[in-house]
C-alpha cells in the first residue's frame, strides 16, 4: 500500500460530514465499538474458506472505515473485497494479516485526543 | 395548493443499511435536517416498516446480508402502497452495471459511498420536491376530471324536467371517467327520443367520447331525420374526431306519442326490453355496427307499435354482463327476462332501480345505466 496514505484522513472525513464534529465523534465511537467484530467476520470467512463471505465482510469494513476516515483500513479492505473471489487463499491470508495491523494502528490513532 | 397541515407535516424517510456507522450517519444527518427518519438494518424490516406507514422517500443500501437492496426495491414495486415511493440507492459499489440495474428497477437516484452529506441532503431534498410536484400534478388532473364528470352529470336529463316523456332512470357510475350515458330529447311535440350508449374504455377519452356523442345526438335528433339517419349523421361526425380505438355501442328509441309508433335503432348494443302492460316481456334484438369506428356504418333498425301502458327499457351491458363471473349477454338476457317478470307491476319511477338491484345487486362491476319509458 502507498506509504503516503495516512492512517486517518480526518480532513477528508470532516469535509464529507460538513465539518460536523459531533457527527464525526458519533461515527468514530461506533467504529471503535464495531471494528473488532468486523475484523472477526473477515478472519472467520478466511478460515472457513468462504470467498463470498470474505468479500462481504471486507465490503462492510471498507464502508465503515471510509466514513470515519480510517483510509488505510478502507484501502486494505477494498483490496480484499476486489480479490476475494479469486480464491487465492495464501494471498488473502497476507491481506487479512495486513488488515489486522492497519486496524490496530487506526485504533491507536483514533484513541488519541484530537490534534 | 398545499393546506397548512400538509405543509407542516415532516417528510418521513426510510433509511436502510446493515452497517451501523452508515445507518447512524444517515439517521443523524437527515434528522438534523428536520426529517422524520425510520432506520432499518435489513431488508425484511425495511419492507415491513414501509408497509406499516409508507415513507415519502427511501434510501437503500445495496449490499446487505439476506435481502439485498435490489430485492427490497423489487418487493416495494410489487405493492401499490409502496410502489410509488422514490428510492435512492446507496452503495460503495461504483460499477456502472449495479447503477443501471438500480435505475432499471425503478430507483430515482444513486449515491456512491462514502458520500458527502451535503450531496446527500441535496439529493434527498430534490427528490422529495419532485415527488411532491408529481403528486400536485396528479391532484390537479384529478380535480379537472371531477369537474368534467360533474359537468357531465349536470347535463343529465332528470325525469322531472321532461315529465311528458314519462321516463325513469337508474345511473350508477363505477369510476370518475365512466363511459355510460343516456339522454332524453324532444325533437317535436309528442315525439320523444331515448338514448343509451356505452363508450369503450374507462379513461378521460371515454368520458369525452360519451359527452361528444350526446351532443351530436341532441343536434341531430329532429323530425327531419329518421332515427337511423340520426345515427348515421352522428357516426360520420364522431369518426372525424374520436380517438383511435374508441367507439360506442348505442341504442336510440324514438316514440311518437300520438300514434304509439316506436322506431328503434341500435349500434351493436344489447337488446331492448319491452314490457307490455298485458303480456310477457320480450327482447328486441337488433344487429348493427358500432358507432364512431368507421364512416358508412350500418345500424340495426326495428319499428314496433306500443299500446298505452307498455314500457320499454334501454340499458347498458353492465346490467346483463358480469365479466368476473363469465356471464355474458346470452345468459344475462335470460336473467333479464326473469327479473322483468318480477318487476312487471312496479311504478315506473322504481322500475330501473329495481331491475338493477335484481340483476347487479352489490356486484357493481361496471357502469350501469337503465332507462325505462312508458307509452
Amino acid at each position: 500500500m502507498d506509504s503516503t496514505i495516512p492512517v486517518i484522513d480526518r480532513q477528508g472525513s470532516m469535509e464529507r460530514l460538513d465539518n460536523d464534529e459531533e457527527l464525526w465523534n458519533e461515527i468514530r465511537t461506533i467504529w471503535i465499538e464495531d471494528v473488532p467484530q468486523m475484523l472477526r467476520n473477515v478472519r472467520d470467512a478466511l478460515e472457513a474458506g468462504n470467498a463470498d463471505g470474505l468479500r462481504r465482510a471486507a465490503h462492510a469494513l471498507k464502508g465503515a472505515s471510509s466514513n470515519v476516515g480510517t483510509v488505510r483500513v478502507a484501502e486494505q479492505a477494498r483490496t480484499i473485497e476486489a480479490t476475494a473471489l479469486e480464491g487465492n487463499w495464501s494471498i488473502q491470508a497476507e491481506h487479512v494479516a495486513k488488515l489486522g495491523e492497519e486496524v490496530e494502528r487506526a485504533l491507536e490513532v483514533l484513541a488519541l485526543p484530537p490534534a | 395548493m398545499t393546506v397548512l397541515g400538509e405543509a407542516a407535516k415532516r417528510p418521513r424517510l426510510l433509511v436502510v443499511d446493515d452497517e451501523r456507522s452508515n445507518l447512524a450517519l444517515l439517521t443523524l444527518t437527515l434528522r438534523n435536517e428536520g426529517y422524520e427518519v425510520v432506520a432499518c438494518s435489513n431488508g425484511v424490516d425495511a419492507i415491513a416498516r414501509s408497509m406499516e406507514q409508507p415513507p415519502d422517500l427511501a434510501l437503500l443500501d445495496i449490499m446487505m446480508p439476506g435481502m439485498d437492496g435490489f430485492q427490497v426495491l423489487d418487493r416495494m414495486k410489487e405493492r401499490p402502497e409502496t410502489s410509488r415511493i422514490p428510492v435512492i440507492f446507496l452503495s460503495g459499489m461504483e460499477d456502472l452495471s449495479s447503477k443501471l440495474r438500480g435505475f432499471s428497477l425503478g430507483a430515482v437516484d444513486y449515491v456512491t459511498k462514502p458520500f458527502h452529506i451535503e450531496e446527500l441532503r441535496a439529493r434527498v431534498r430534490i427528490h422529495l420536491q419532485l415527488a411532491q410536484s408529481r403528486r400536485a400534478i396528479v391532484e390537479e388532473q384529478s380535480r379537472k376530471l371531477e369537474t368534467l364528470v360533474e359537468a357531465q352529470r349536470q347535463l343529465l336529463r332528470h325525469p322531472e324536467e321532461l315529465p311528458q316523456a314519462r321516463f325513469a332512470v337508474h345511473f350508477a357510475s363505477r369510476e370518475e371517467v365512466g363511459g355510460d350515458l343516456y339522454d332524453v330529447v324532444e325533437p317535436a311535440a309528442a315525439i320523444h327520443g331515448y338514448f343509451v350508449a356505452d363508450a369503450s374504455g374507462h379513461d378521460i377519452g371515454t368520458s369525452l367520447v360519451a359527452a361528444g356523442a350526446r351532443a351530436l345526438l341532441r343536434q341531430n335528433a329532429s323530425p327531419v331525420w329518421s332515427p337511423e339517419q340520426t345515427f348515421s349523421l352522428a357516426n360520420d361526425a364522431l369518426v372525424t374526431w374520436i380517438p383511435p380505438g374508441k367507439y360506442l355501442t348505442a341504442v336510440y328509441a324514438c316514440l311518437n306519442r300520438l300514434t304509439g309508433h316506436l322506431s328503434l335503432v341500435s349500434a351493436a348494443h344489447p337488446p331492448c326490453l319491452v314490457l307490455p302492460r298485458l303480456g310477457e316481456p320480450w327482447l328486441v334484438e337488433l344487429s348493427g355496427d358500432v358507432l364512431g369506428a368507421f364512416s358508412g356504418a350500418h345500424f340495426g333498425t326495428r319499428d314496433i307499435h306500443l299500446m298505452p301502458g307498455d314500457r320499454v327499457v334501454l340499458y347498458s351491458d353492465g346490467l346483463v354482463e358480469d365479466p368476473d363471473d363469465g356471464i355474458l349477454w346470452n345468459a344475462g338476457l335470460a336473467r333479464l327476462l326473469e327479473a322483468a317478470r318480477r318487476v312487471h307491476d312496479v311504478p315506473l319511477a322504481d322500475l330501473p332501480r329495481l331491475l338493477a338491484e335484481n340483476l347487479v345487486g352489490e356486484r357493481n362491476t361496471d357502469d350501469v345505466v337503465v332507462l325505462a319509458f312508458e307509452y
